[in-house]
């Protein structure tokens, strides 16, 4: 089967500005009203508890988010006409991978920066007292199984395609490498639930049903990512044996940045709706009591 | 079923951990048979010591108000709501107060009764009794 080149570029181009829409400024767009709400409706007069810093502090914080976004947005763009100006030639898979990183740091830096805050926040709320539930927290609790079982299908699935169109040879340290890496990457996902599931609170004031839900929230990640990872990886290998598919490679590695995105961050914004989570933690003692009054 | 802990107080903390399960067993919050968080999660959520509530499990189990099921984890002891009325600490004072209002009925000195008590508990221990 050929495939016209330029059918190729066109076809690369849309996806490729997708990719720019959807992590350059669909999500960056809804982390950054989603941050504004929290700001408007549960401001520090009421829960004095969320903040650690006045909040012009954090809409600087807000602002550098953005300026890197638009970072991002701009060179992935210039990566976008680069590739029109070469007319036919393929887009090189490592450009592909260098502006998703250009336009996955800033989501990467917010999120060490909320965790500084939570441990701000244990330190500034230090407390003598500490609580704990008694429910036992239990993998399948949290994994549904039967997703968690199409997973390892999916999984068993790839290495067997890729074994079979390999001959079976593991004496070739490509496909070793495979065999070991590939699995060291699913347990990489499974550890980290398992982490999850024992370790304590990131956020030191956060609601028993909040830390279920945001701990079902990883979970759920943790399992379409490596759903995510086993499709792209059983459509690398198809592809890889018929090579006149080779072309569409950058297409398909766009398509799984996107696919990993929407899991990833699309799933936690999609899960954990503001007005469902408890913001009355973040009150001050006497202020709950009177509410709770 | 929520359990909290102050790590400022004078009672040790895997006695709090003790007193609230047995208290929570007592109340009926927690019945027999119900599972019990594994050590590592209730010393994560708890920010304390794996060792601290390895103890408090230990003597539970010990007590038998809880019980321990291998890798399936620890479980509430079908007898655990009588149990949990049972003060061994209660039980081994009182025993002591008896035996030593005997001595001193007998005349035996406090030095006499102290070198006498940790000579017993040391061989005990040597033995690996206790």
């Amino acid at each position: 089967m050929q495939i016209n080149t330029n059918t190729i570029n066109i076809l690369f181009n849309i996806v490729f500005i997708s990719q720019i829409i959807l992590l350059s400024w669909y999500y960056p767009n809804k982390i950054i009203n989603r941050i504004k709400k929290v700001m408007k409706d549960y401001p520090p007069s009421e829960y004095p508890k969320l903040y650690l810093k006045p909040q012009s502090y954090y809409q600087k914080k807000i602002d550098i988010f953005s300026n890197l976004t638009f970072f991002g947005l701009i060179s992935c763009f210039s990566v976008v006409l680069i590739s029109w100006s070469m007319g036919n030639s393929p887009v090189e898979e490592m450009l592909i991978v260098i502006c998703f990183a250009l336009q996955i740091i800033p989501i990467l830096l917010l999120g060490i920066t909320s965790t500084i805050h939570f441990k701000n926040m244990k330190i500034a709320h230090k407390t003598t007292s500490r609580s704990a539930n008694l429910q036992p927290r239990k993998f399948f609790d949290f994994v549904s199984p039967l997703l968690f079982s199409f997973a390892i299908i999916l999984f068993i699935t790839f290495m067997y395609i890729y074994l079979y169109t390999h001959d079976y040879d593991l004496s070739k340290t490509e496909v070793l490498i495979t065999f070991i890496g590939a699995p060291l990457l699913q347990f990489y996902f499974m550890g980290m639930l398992i982490w999850k599931l024992n370790s304590g609170k990131s956020n030191p004031l956060i609601s028993e049903a909040d830390r279920v839900r945001e701990i079902k929230v990883v979970a759920k990640i943790a399992v379409y990512a490596s759903i995510a990872m086993s499709v792209f990886l059983i459509m690398m290998t198809v592809m890889d044996e018929y090579k006149s598919l080779d072309a569409l490679d950058p297409v398909i590695l766009s398509l799984y940045m996107q696919l990993i995105t929407v899991f990833g961050i699309g799933t936690e914004l999609r899960s954990v709706k503001i007005d469902q989570v408890d913001f009355d933690v973040y009150k001050n003692d006497e202020h709950s009591k009177l509410t709770a009054v | 079923m929520q359990i909290t802990i102050d790590i400022d107080s004078t009672t040790p903390l895997f006695t709090q951990l003790i007193d609230q399960i047995k208290q929570a067993v007592s109340n009926g919050h927690l019945l027999p048979g119900a599972a019990l968080p594994s050590i590592r999660q209730l010393a994560n959520d708890l920010e304390i010591n794996n060792k601290t509530v390895a103890k408090a499990y230990r003597l539970l189990e010990r007590d038998s108000v809880i019980q321990s099921k291998g890798y399936r984890g620890s479980f509430i002891h079908p007898e655990a709501i009588a149990n949990s009325s049972v003060d061994i600490n209660e039980w081994v004072e009182s025993t002591l107060t008896k035996t030593i209002s005997d001595f001193k009925k007998a005349g035996v000195t406090d030095s006499e009764i102290r070198i006498a008590f940790s000579n017993v508990l040391n061989s005990n221990n040597t033995k690996g009794d206790i």
